[in-house]
């Protein structure tokens, strides 16, 4: 039973973890989305500025969780979205809006992709 | 580079304290979902070695997974017999007075020649000796022989026979070990007492074992003196 106990506890608190990862990947998919929305509807304004400060701010955000979502997430599907929300700032830059909203929809797809390897789908299970 | 060391110091830990709280089994003594659990252990521990691109996390839950799914399970066992039963299936009679049981044989799949084999590794080698042979579940075979094949023993000739003790080892490559002293109920003085009337200092000790009744073997480290 003491076996039972100590290998329980180990799990509940690997679980608790897992379950902070998949809070933390959560929010973080909110914030950087919401930023990258924001983005886009000031490109689409002709608002540069506005879409170079969301698409920076998005990409800030990103550089801090990184180093926590490593221990929750594929490292390479993490490269990925970093390397997509660079070019959408370096497109919101150079004010070129084909490629931004390109961009723009590829890391929006990337950071979904990011989301749903932790989300409790049939997808996910089988 | 070393982030691969670091990780496998990490997944070591965890194997080990996974394997420690499965408990003390050897490979061959294992029961199939044991084997099972045990195989995937590995499997699993081995992927976020190779892939660095992988969380250690993953390797770590699904293997703490496992650990308290077969415990929980193991437990389980123990009080029901129908799980047990499920989980391991259940022995199987294949030699009764000497004679095979071929259908039994051919249920679990195998030939005369593994039997066979399997009997030899038991010293046997007449198969009209043999009263009952039974395959564990584990994989084993258990011989029953038939009376007159049996083994004389002691109580068999009427030998008087001391009791038989266990030999501990006492000291190990200089060092007294005071479980096993005080679990023969002796004393470090009198471990201390048998060296010195064999002229032997403690540190020139590599092994010493000792009985209840006594029986004490000394091997000394070489060119030590």
């Amino acid at each position: 039973m003491k076996r039972l106990i100590i290998s329980f506890a180990l799990l509940s608190s690997v679980l608790g973890v897992c379950y902070f990862g998949v809070k933390f990947v959560e929010s973080t998919y909110e914030k950087i989305n919401s930023e990258l929305t924001g983005s886009e509807k000031c490109m689409e304004a002709g608002d540069f500025e506005g879409a170079r400060k969301a698409a920076e701010k998005a990409e800030k955000i990103y550089e801090k969780r990184e180093q926590q979502m490593a221990a929750f997430v594929n490292h390479g599907i993490l490269d990925e979205v970093g390397v997509r929300l660079s070019a959408v700032v370096d497109f919101a830059n150079k004010e070129s809006r084909e490629e931004f909203f390109s961009h723009a929809a590829q890391a929006k797809t990337a950071l979904t992709h990011l989301r749903n390897d932790h989300k409790f789908l049939m997808g996910n299970l089988f | 580079m070393f982030i691969t060391v670091y990780r496998t110091l990490i997944l070591y830990v965890i194997v080990i304290i996974s394997i420690r709280l499965m408990g003390k089994r050897q490979i061959g003594d294992m029961q199939p979902s044991e084997l099972v659990v045990t195989l995937l252990i590995s499997e699993i521990a081995a992927m976020p070695l190779q892939d660095t691109d992988q969380p250690i996390l993953f390797g770590v839950s699904s293997i703490l997974t496992l650990v308290a799914l077969e415990i929980g399970i193991s437990i389980i066992a123990l009080k029901s017999f129908f799980v047990r039963k499920l989980l391991s299936g259940k022995s199987v009679i294949l030699i009764k007075d000497g004679i095979i049981d071929q259908k039994e044989l051919k249920k679990v799949r195998m030939t005369v020649l593994d039997l066979v084999e399997m009997l030899r590794a038991q010293q046997v080698f007449d198969l009209s000796t043999v009263s009952f042979a039974v395959l564990e579940t584990g994989g084993n075979l258990s011989v029953l022989l038939k009376a007159k094949d049996q083994p004389a023993t002691a109580q068999d000739v009427l030998a008087k026979k001391k009791t038989a003790e266990l030999p501990l080892p006492v000291i190990s490559d200089g060092k007294i070990l005071n479980e096993s002293v005080s679990a023969l109920g002796a004393k470090k003085t009198s471990i201390y007492k048998r060296l010195k009337l064999k002229g032997i200092k403690p540190s020139q000790v590599l092994l010493m074992t000792l009985d209840a009744n006594g029986n004490e073997i000394i091997v000394e480290k070489e060119g030590i003196k």
